[in-house]
């Protein structure tokens, strides 16, 4: 177990530092300089000299990757061009409110995906198995924004039974809450379906194998054999892709930030595309692909810790 | 190359064929869904053709009396914020999603085969090499790394086609990689080497026609992403410039003026919608029937 | 006589889309109380059908088009599913045939034998995995109180079998059910398992429904065999009877192909020629006739019923004299 979660995290490690160097060396694929990029055409020589400077970049390019590289390695993901504060800590501010963000939409893809494809699963060939079937290829296809966005008409605008923008008052955790109901409903609606895909193909294996049959014949409630002989192994490739889950809805997060107004990363990175703060941007960017790599490796390491056969060929 | 011993080897695309075009096709139009993906894909891709005849305005066309109004005779899905005929600019929106994603998927699909191909048919080295880069690309969620690139470069189509084109390659080489790894000890393979066939002849005469299927139906599932890809950009004003219509533009548009009219985003989305279960239904549907290995995983 | 499970004219078709399948034709048989009986035939024969039908546990196409298959007195075919479920496992219990695919792999051994206690509420949890420990000993697993918390990959196949053994015997049932329990064990674990389960017939006097296309293990473990032939009961009788005094032309056919009763060193092990028929279009008469070498006018015609031979043993051939 031990030799392979170091295995795992090392090659996570190198993934992630490749990612970091296509980053960095993006930079110099582009014409011009960030610099200038930052301060637009209107820039004269010596602002953006000052600014060069400042970001680095007057120093020869393996230097400055080396720097990189070890900043980021110290927590010092560099400084926002415009206010001089610290990225790291402007990221590690908005970072909680796309994660409880993030967290809620993979809760109601779980809380509404599982039993749903279960359901499916028993009921298979049923009309509620089709219905839940095409209910699950749409809701898959349609893009996370588009849902934000008629929620967004619907709920906020339409019946305005639900508040449209902001995360709510500080404190006030109600308010907090009717805040996030639609933007984590808005991402997590496409994993409702995937999940629900996924736990009905592997229900389906598994209600056909040969010790669910032996669970039937030793009496065993229907209740016990679906929850604790089935529903306990299907779930298991659910959990190895909650890693990938993760990825999509904190590319969903964007949308849903920008839609509602919502503090977080996703409406961070959006303000500082807008004003071309570079730093901000790839801070932000490094911070999300790690989480996002980290969150594939806990998911898989969790789906080998719950399998006992997995677990004791580790 | 001996001609007759290449007419006895069975390749397994062409096992793979022997059930016959008709039985598939019957097979494709028992599956309701299947039929109403093929429908909306056909009608969505003659209204991006003949977009010119359709569309009662052009794209750009301002009518000054009639701003932000609601669905009438004149204008059959109302006008926007600077009183221009929605219904043209979803027609010509379309034309644009689907340009993209023509060029975006078949760009990536060819590098994504060679690259796939070489990786697999390659030294040990190279393919390591290659599956790192995939998989760094692959571990930046897209819309932020699209954002990384449009800071850098600035948006525009074609910023917006190099994203797709960069995050979409390591899928498609992947499965190449795989299916040429598979086929590469495959007897007939062997065979074709050990008469002295050259690295690209059995590369491409014998890997190829086996690893295009599984591709191809792949594509026709990427074209939601492309799709939605393009739009989500140009909804955050990071995708196609201004006058040029884009569904992501009018929903861009819509989304700005919630509050006066719904029917700008109603324009916007449902097409949008359309297109993304179209080609779902579609591309399952052909899945299914093709290749049903492709199902798991 | 008292029977614990007896099987009366039990006809039974599974809807398939090719047709009906007719998979068990008229079958009657009982499983006397403390005494084991041998299910012998082919692959296909309706060994599986019968157990399914015996446990209520048929496929949702079976059509049940008649008979009774009636467990200590009460028809299962008719009983309500909580029933069944109530003598599921306590009643009757079965012992399947691939030890290695027939135990949830995510839980422990534990974890599984207390799960099929879960109806005696009055027991505690630790007198639960006691009595587990205990079975698992007299199966013969080593060291139990340490492997039972182990998980069913853990055990080697002859280990896995006794495991599934031990969980059938814990709630001490009146019908053990074993599917060729060794068809997927090596010669070596096969005997043990058979001495296993004789051990524990003489211990606990269940009676055991043993299903096997072996004739060796039939004669070892069982008092009385079953032959079944294409979804019919083709002779039946005590196993000494049978073994010496086989009357059906099916049954002599099996007993000479059996390798291990072979006397003789021949260059060709013998078969019997011809197919096993189409259970969907059956042949008119008797079922065995387009194999049979001993044919004649009758049996194109009419298939035959069941007729005495002696004292519980009865044939369906019109060998035996008038038709």
């Amino acid at each position: 177990m031990w030799v392979y979660t170091a295995r795992r995290l090392g090659l996570a490690i190198v993934i992630i530092s490749v990612a970091m160097a296509m980053l960095f060396f993006m930079i110099y694929l582009v014409p011009g300089d960030p610099a200038s990029i930052a301060l637009g055409p209107r820039a004269t020589p010596e602002m953006k000299e000052a600014l060069r400077a400042k970001m680095g970049l007057d120093k020869p390019v393996v230097v400055q990757f080396f720097n990189f590289f070890v900043n980021v390695l110290r927590g010092d993901l560099g400084v926002d061009v415009w206010s001089n504060r610290s990225v790291s800590i402007i990221v590690v501010e908005s970072l909680p409110y796309t994660l409880v963000l993030t967290a809620v939409g993979l809760g109601w893809a779980i809380l509404l995906g599982v039993p749903m494809g279960c359901y499916s699963a028993i009921r298979r060939n049923t009309w509620l198995d089709k219905i839940s079937g095409v209910l699950s290829v749409s809701a898959i296809a349609v893009p996370s924004f588009i849902v934000a966005l008629y929620c967004l008409l619907l709920f906020a605008v339409e019946w305005k039974v639900l508040p449209a923008i902001g995360a709510g008052e500080q404190g006030d955790y109600w308010d907090q809450f009717t805040h996030l109901i639609l933007p984590s409903f808005a991402i997590g609606l496409g994993w409702v379906g995937y999940l629900a895909r996924l736990v009905r193909a592997s229900m389906l294996e598994i209600m056909g194998e040969n010790f669910i049959r032996t669970a039937r014949a030793f009496g065993l409630a229907e209740r016990t054999i679906v929850y604790r002989y089935a529903l306990k192994l299907a779930i298991l490739p659910t959990v190895a892709l909650m890693g990938v889950g993760v990825g999509n809805l904190l590319s969903g997060a964007v949308f849903a930030e920008i839609v509602f107004a919502r503090p977080g990363i996703g409406k961070l990175v959006y303000d500082a595309v807008i004003t071309r703060n570079y730093p901000v941007v790839m801070g932000a960017v490094l911070v999300t692909t790690a989480l996002f790599v980290l969150c594939t490796l806990l998911a898989d390491l969790l789906a080998a810790w719950l399998d006992p056969r997995a677990r004791a060929a580790l | 190359m001996p001609a007759q011993l290449s007419d006895t080897l069975t390749t397994p695309a062409a096992a793979l064929r022997r059930e016959g075009f008709l039985g598939q096709a019957q097979r494709f139009s028992r599956d309701p869904l299947g039929m109403l993906g093929l429908i909306l894909v056909t009608l969505i891709i003659l209204a991006a053709i003949f977009a010119d005849i359709l569309a009662p305005y052009g794209p750009a066309a301002i009518d000054v009396k009639a701003r932000l109004a609601a669905p009438t005779f004149e204008h059959p899905l109302g006008t926007d914020q600077l009183g221009r005929d929605v219904l043209s600019r979803v027609l010509y929106g379309g034309r644009i999603a689907l340009e993209v994603a023509l060029v975006c998927i078949s760009v990536s699909l060819g590098l994504g085969l060679v690259l796939g191909m070489l990786a697999g048919y390659g030294p040990r080295w190279l393919d390591n090499a290659l599956i790192l880069i995939f998989d760094a690309v692959r571990s930046f969620p897209v819309i932020m790394f699209a954002l990384a690139v449009v800071t850098l470069v600035g948006p525009s189509l074609e910023t917006i086609e190099l994203i797709i084109i960069v995050t979409s390659i390591p899928g498609y080489a992947r499965i190449v990689r795989t299916q040429t790894l598979s086929l590469k000890n495959n007897e007939f393979i062997l065979a074709e080497r050990s008469l002295g066939a050259g690295i690209w002849r059995v590369l491409s005469v014998h890997i190829m026609p086996n690893v295009i299927g599984p591709l191809l139906i792949l594509a026709s599932m990427d074209v939601p992403v492309v799709v939605t890809i393009e739009a989500g950009l140009s909804f955050l004003g990071l995708g196609v410039r201004p006058p040029t219509p884009s569904w992501g533009s009018i929903l861009n548009d819509g989304y700005a003026f919630i509050r006066n009219t719904p029917w700008l985003v109603i324009a916007g989305g449902v097409p949008l919608i359309l297109t993304t279960l179209g080609f779902t239904f579609l591309g399952e549907a052909l899945r299914d029937i093709f290749d049903p290995k492709l199902r798991k995983g | 006589m008292d029977s614990v499970l007896s099987l009366r004219n039990l006809t039974v078709d599974f809807d398939t889309p090719r047709g009906m399948v007719h998979a068990l034709r008229d079958v009657s048989m009982d499983v006397p109380r403390g005494k084991v009986v041998g299910i012998v035939g082919e692959s296909g024969c309706g060994k599986s059908t019968l157990i399914g039908a015996a446990m209520g546990l048929l496929a949702n196409n079976a059509v049940v088009r008649g008979g009774r298959a009636l467990f200590e007195g009460t028809d299962v075919l008719t009983m309500s599913a909580t029933d069944l479920r109530a003598i599921r496992g306590r009643r009757i219990a079965m012992v399947f045939q691939d030890p290695m695919t027939s135990l949830n792999p995510v839980l422990s051994i534990a974890q599984l034998m207390t799960d099929i206690q879960y109806r005696d509420r009055a027991t505690s949890a630790e007198q639960k995995r006691a009595r587990a420990i205990d079975m698992l000993r007299q199966v013969g697993i080593p060291d139990p109180e340490q492997r039972i918390d182990h998980y069913p990959f853990q055990f080697s196949g002859g280990m896995r079998q006794r495991i599934a053994i031990a969980m059938a015997l814990l709630m001490n049932p009146s019908l053990l059910i074993a599917d060729e329990p060794t068809t997927a064990l090596d010669v070596t674990l096969e005997a043990q398992i058979i001495a296993l389960l004789r051990e524990l017939h003489g211990k606990f006097h269940t009676s055991i429904l043993f299903v096997s296309h072996n004739l060796g293990l039939i004669a070892e473990l069982c008092d009385e065999v079953v032959v079944m032939y294409a979804g019919e009961v083709v002779e039946q009788g005590p196993v000494r009877a049978l073994f010496h005094d086989a009357r059906h032309p099916y049954t002599r056919a099996l007993l000479e192909c059996d390798p291990a009763r072979i006397a003789q060193s021949t260059r060709q092990l013998p078969t019997i020629p011809g197919e096993v028929p189409n259970l969907i279009h059956l042949p008119a008469g008797c079922v065995f006739r387009p194999r049979c070498s001993k044919a004649f006018d009758p049996c194109g015609r009419n298939a035959p019923n069941p007729r005495p031979v002696a004292e519980g043993h009865a044939t369906r051939c019109y060998l035996l004299g008038d038709g």
